[in-house]
């Protein structure tokens, strides 16, 4: 489906068509819902987060200043829609420790991952983004799938560029000792 | 620290890249455009609608007005009324009558009394001119 600038979408509802504004989720559905599924790793409380944070959208429309990429905004709506949630649960907490540093992953491995079918590396790294913390698999959605800048991931977080890279470089750890365990319990339950 | 520049041969960056979007179920847009409708729809009215505000506020700015003017502080002072030293004060002399304390023992000169009665009784007037016209429009 072919879309139209954000701003064009944006204008067209502040003059009450809402058709328009059904055009902006449809565009940015897809992102919003898959960054609320890597934070609260469920899919019914993905989708309700999804809708509350476009539906507040909506109704804050009028305060978006341009500033900003819409998607940037609207990220950091459902970014804090999500982590409210998982506080409420007691299950968000950024930890900030500094971590071991482990031997870099060896070629093989890396290699060994390549290797895979695509389908089947598709759901061995979801299953890998699903073992992080909700911090971790949040910024690197935000960094690396959503595309979004460091300045940008300060915006949608109000945690410091030297704080996210540390989480950054803790997911990105902890990926790949994850995906270590899981292509490692594959082959054992294969053998 | 790492530094973290976008790598096109970064494994994790390739495989988050290739790992895709999900999707929320089919028509999540329409659910979202029915719930804004439905919102809409629910416009709550207050319970106290804004004449009611105007005219308990109109009360509150008498009340005060009334205390401090014609309630004297002590039983042995004066109200301010009978401060301002008017015609009317000849007929008769509220302080006779009203005996409750209250902060109203000012010394305050004939015309600043004056504009203090002038003022409560126009805002009071303009207030309720006011919601009078909001009613009707």
């Amino acid at each position: 489906m072919h879309f139209q600038e954000d701003q064009f979408y944006i204008n067209q509802t502040l003059q009450g068509d809402k058709i328009a504004f059904g055009k902006l989720i449809q565009k940015h559905e897809k992102y919003a819902y898959t960054l609320a599924l890597r934070i609260v790793k469920n899919q019914e409380d993905a989708e309700e987060i999804a809708q509350d944070s476009f539906m507040k959208a909506f109704h804050r429309l009028k305060t978006f200043e341009g500033k900003s990429k819409f998607s940037t905004w609207l990220f950091k709506i459902i970014y804090h829609e999500s982590i409210g949630r998982l506080r409420k649960s007691k299950k968000f907490y950024i930890s900030l420790d500094q971590i071991q540093e482990k031997e870099e992953p060896q070629v093989e491995f890396i290699d060994g991952i390549n290797s895979l079918l695509e389908n089947e590396r598709r759901e061995l790294i979801q299953n890998a983004m699903n073992s992080l913390k909700p911090a971790e698999s949040a910024l690197l959605t935000l960094f690396y799938l959503e595309e979004q800048s460091i300045k940008e991931i300060e915006q949608i977080t109000n945690l410091s560029e030297g704080n996210i890279k540390i989480i950054l470089h803790r997911g990105r750890k902890n990926m790949m000792d994850s995906l270590k365990k899981i292509s490692n319990l594959e082959l054992t339950n294969y053998l | 620290m790492n530094t973290f520049e976008k790598d096109k041969n970064d494994p994790i960056a390739k495989w988050i890249k290739e790992s895709s979007l999900d999707s929320p179920e089919l028509g999540f847009h329409f659910r979202v455009l029915s719930q804004i409708n439905s919102s809409e729809r629910k416009k709550y009215e207050p319970v106290i609608s804004t004449f009611g505000f105007q005219l308990i506020g109109s009360v509150l700015i008498l009340l005060f007005a009334s205390v401090a003017i014609f309630i004297p502080s002590t039983e042995s002072s004066q109200t301010l009324w009978d401060q301002l030293k008017l015609p009317i004060d000849q007929i008769f002399s509220i302080s006779d009558f009203l005996t409750i304390p209250s902060i109203s023992n000012l010394k305050i000169n004939l015309v600043s009394g004056l504009s203090v009665c002038f003022f409560c009784l126009l805002s009071f007037g303009f207030m309720v001119f006011r919601s009078k016209n909001m009613r009707f429009e």
